[in-house]
């Protein structure tokens, strides 16, 4: 699936996207920036629902399709989009199951999901005859992702989607996405202002400032990189991927392997052999010249100094570790003591309970 | 009978305003432009201080039974001045027959010659309500003697004055109409036809004094005059016995 | 009552009926048009549509009598056609009573299609369904309640119609005589008894159906209010 788009788009308020994006592979493409960057406005303009006017510049194409150019405009009822929005908006008159039969009932290309499948990964049995009102927050946006899903489209656009929700019904639903993005292979471009989200779900970032998309790469490059201000307070965060070896219950914990070295984490799902994706904080990282002898932590890693950044009380350094970058947020103090340079040789070390999926 | 009518009261819309010294006259529909001719000549007497309002004789009828303040009724009949005498509205001496109307068939359109359109024509036929508009009643007792070959569909008009309408706006192309109406439009001889007065009932039209004024005396005493019924003669309208009211 | 009463009655409900019904199939679509198109075109149909509510019916009678006039267009297309006049028929009447209840049927529906959350329809729209499919899977069940009154005023509004029928109906028994001239014939033949039960009748017929309204609009009968939103 193939998306590329050319776009530049005014309004009288001052508000303009000017920005190419181009898209070439499945998997959650999210759209980070901002609020007012101009993120909505774009997922709006790719499904078609701001048309824009004549001064505006828009060009669509979707896997050699023409979807929108100067001289024709494919509806967006016809574009194999869909769209999950940040209030849901589910069919008041309809009840859960209705609203996911109407989409079923327009899917956009025959599919193989079946409509059991998806109310039993999203958890909707005991909420199929409740009407729309009744629902929370979570279980609402739960039913629209689900009423997505079922009408088969091959993009999904989310704005926002977990914005008005509180922590653990995001969760809930990031770990619902994260199944989506294994099982039906739909590629997901993700709007979103929060760094957290991001970090748990994409696998390419896309940087959008004042209307003009600035930076694009993988998620794990994007993670350590200085040049976004990502590394802004807590969200600084290294993403990583290793593999699973084994599981150790009867400490609760299991080992992975990263770049040559062991990891343990807080006991995870997966079995040996899968491929696991980790968060790691910077906050959690610290920093140490010589390998302890005998240290409560438990994940010691050989790193090298990549590059760092002093910021007015904290330092934040960039590691490698083989293939893969990590962060670490030092006190300046600690730096200077440390005499933190490019190429210096040292060791990181992460607490087993700090690390997340 | 004067309770009950609280509904027509909401129908109406006439109204005519209390002003001193004038005189409220209320006309059936057909008379009106007579009237006219005829207070514009009133000797003695300027046009302005007469009121007119004008409509059906039913409907003034009900509303004088209600209170409307009226002093003078020209009514196209002779029912409804006699039932406001019975109801002790109006002063006795006054009732006086002051014309008569004579009907008319009108075919603005007419191409055939009259005996072939009474033999031919099938469609409708526009004429008053014959229920409680005096010339709709004549028109229904010409129809009766067998005028025409054909059963016409009636159509019908509250009075002879939406009749003329029907007719002159091309709606209807054959109806039962006044001879005053005609006249007054200055429709051309061989577009109408008149039929023999013994076929119906005359249409008497007669007038009742609700409330003394000098205006109503004068325009009274006018019409006896032999130039008032000139007047009354030339708009199409045959004239009776003069007025025995007392006219001082 | 009498027969010829009967039949008033009858041909009353069966104008009411026909103008409803007419009105439901032309008007639906304007008043969709109206509540959501920006163009300027819709800014001049509104006052337009609005018109019958502050004309006097005498004068869309006046008109629509020399408008159906056989020596006019359309009153001799009609005469060619179906070798009858407009006026004085039933279809004389029921296009003046469209005119008369338009406001009445388009206004409310209006404002219901105005307060439907545009969200909801972009939903639909992302969801595969194309216009129609949106409006009558959608759209129409959100409005239930501007359905509902919308109907019911136009019927009982044409129920209640004078003064065009005066103009242009001929009082022609199982045509076009309705319930409000028989009333008036019963007023003007002194018929004061029969009067009365006609017009009583009206009168608890026309307060039956504001009370129906006062209920739909409270909500009890309607199923869904949610869907309404300000835009």
């Amino acid at each position: 699936m193939k998306i590329q788009a050319q776009i530049e788009f005014t309004r009288p308020s001052g508000f303009s996207l000017n920005t190419q994006l181009n898209i070439g592979h499945p998997g959650v493409t999210a759209i980070y920036g901002q609020s007012g960057a101009g993120k909505s406005t774009l997922l709006r303009i790719l499904a078609g629902l701001e048309r824009g006017n004549n001064t505006d510049k828009i060009d669509i194409t979707v896997d050699e399709h023409i979807w929108q150019n100067h001289a024709q405009f494919l509806l967006p009822e016809n574009r194999a989009i869909g769209v999950v929005f940040q209030d849901q908006h589910l069919f008041p008159h309809l009840s859960v199951r209705d609203n996911l039969l109407f989409a079923l009932k327009r899917q956009h290309s025959p599919s193989s999901i079946s409509l059991e499948n998806i109310i039993s990964w999203f958890e909707l049995d005991p909420l199929l005859n409740q009407k729309v009102s009744q629902l929370s927050g979570g279980e609402s946006q739960r039913a629209a992702i689900a009423r997505v899903i079922i009408n088969a489209p091959k993009i999904i656009l989310m704005d926002e989607p977990l914005a008005s929700l509180d922590y653990p019904a995001k969760q809930r639903i990031l770990n619902c996405l994260k199944i989506l993005k294994e099982e039906f292979q739909i590629p997901i471009l993700y709007v979103s202002h929060q760094w957290d989200e991001i970090t748990q779900i994409a696998d390419e970032v896309q940087y959008i400032d004042a209307g003009r998309i600035t930076h694009k790469g993988d998620i794990a490059t994007m993670s350590t990189s200085f040049e976004l201000g990502l590394y802004n307070g807590d969200s600084a965060a290294a993403v990583i991927y290793c593999k699973v070896i084994s599981q150790d219950s009867e400490y609760g914990l299991t080992q992975l392997e990263f770049e040559h070295n062991d990891l343990f984490v807080n006991q995870l799902d997966q079995s040996p052999g899968e491929r696991v994706r980790l968060i790691i904080s910077a906050r959690d990282t610290s920093l140490v010249s010589e390998r302890p002898e005998a240290s409560s932590i438990l994940n010691i890693l050989e790193a090298t100094v990549d590059d760092f950044l002093t910021e007015d009380r904290t330092t934040l350094v960039r590691l490698h570790c083989g293939k893969q970058n990590l962060l670490a947020r030092i006190t300046r103090k600690s730096a200077d003591a440390m005499q933190i340079r490019k190429g210096q040789k040292l060791f990181a070390q992460i607490k087993a309970t700090a690390l997340t999926r | 009978m004067r309770h009950s009518s609280l509904l027509i009261v909401l129908l109406l819309s006439c109204n005519p305003s209390i002003a001193d010294g004038k005189t409220r006259i209320a006309v059936a529909a057909n008379f009106k432009s007579t009237l006219d001719a005829l207070i514009r000549q009133v000797p003695a007497a300027l046009p302005e201080q007469y009121q007119i309002s004008t409509g059906s004789s039913g409907l003034i009828y009900a509303q004088i039974i209600n209170g409307a303040p009226f002093d003078l009724f020209l009514s196209a009949d002779t029912e409804r001045p006699r039932a406001l005498l019975d109801h002790n509205i109006g002063v006795p001496g006054s009732y006086w027959v002051y014309a008569r109307g004579r009907l008319a068939l009108w075919a603005p359109k007419r191409t055939r010659p009259w005996n072939d359109l009474f033999n031919q024509y099938r469609g409708k036929l526009a004429q008053a309500n014959p229920d409680f508009a005096p010339y709709g009643r004549a028109a229904t007792q010409v129809l009766r003697t067998g005028l025409f070959s054909h059963q016409l569909q009636p159509v019908l008009g509250n009075n002879v004055a939406q009749t003329f309408n029907f007719i002159l706006t091309g709606n209807s192309s054959l109806g039962f109409v006044s001879l005053a109406q005609l006249l007054d439009a200055g429709i051309s001889t061989e577009k109408y036809w008149i039929p023999e007065p013994m076929l119906y009932d005359e249409i008497q039209q007669s007038l009742i004094v609700i409330k003394d004024t000098s205006g109503s005396r004068r325009l009274i005493a006018f019409m006896n005059s032999k130039a008032g019924q000139e007047i009354i003669l030339e708009h199409g309208y045959t004239t009776g016995q003069l007025s025995s009211y007392d006219s001082n | 009552m009498t027969a010829t009463d009967i039949n008033a009655v009858l041909v009353t409900l069966q104008l009411a009926g026909a103008t409803t019904l007419t009105l439901m199939i032309i008007g639906t679509p304007i008043a969709w048009w109206v509540a959501r198109s920006q163009s300027w075109l819709s800014i001049l149909v509104s006052p337009l549509i609005s018109l019958p509510l502050v004309l006097p019916p005498t004068v869309i009678g006046f008109y629509l009598l020399i408008l159906f006039s056989p020596d006019q267009a359309l009153g001799s297309f009609w005469l060619q056609v179906t070798g009858d006049t407009l006026a004085f028929s039933f279809t004389g009447l029921l296009i003046g009573s469209i005119i008369y209840s338009l406001p009445f049927y388009i206004q409310p529906l209006q404002v219901e299609f105005t307060n439907i959350d545009q969200n909801l329809i972009e939903a639909a729209t992302t969801l595969g369904a194309g216009p129609a499919d949106r409006f009558f899977s959608l759209v129409v069940p959100l409005s239930t309640r501007g359905f509902l009154i919308a109907t019911t005023l136009t019927f009982a509004h044409t129920v209640g119609e004078f003064g065009i029928v005066l103009m242009i109906g001929g009082n022609i028994p199982g045509e076009t005589r309705v319930l409000s001239i028989a009333l008036y014939d019963h007023v003007e033949t002194l018929q004061y008894a029969s009067a009365h039960l006609l017009a009583g009748g009206l009168m608890l017929f026309s307060f039956c159906t504001l009370i129906l309204i006062h209920v739909i609009n409270k909500g009890s009968l309607t199923m869904v209010s949610a869907g309404a939103r300000n835009k």
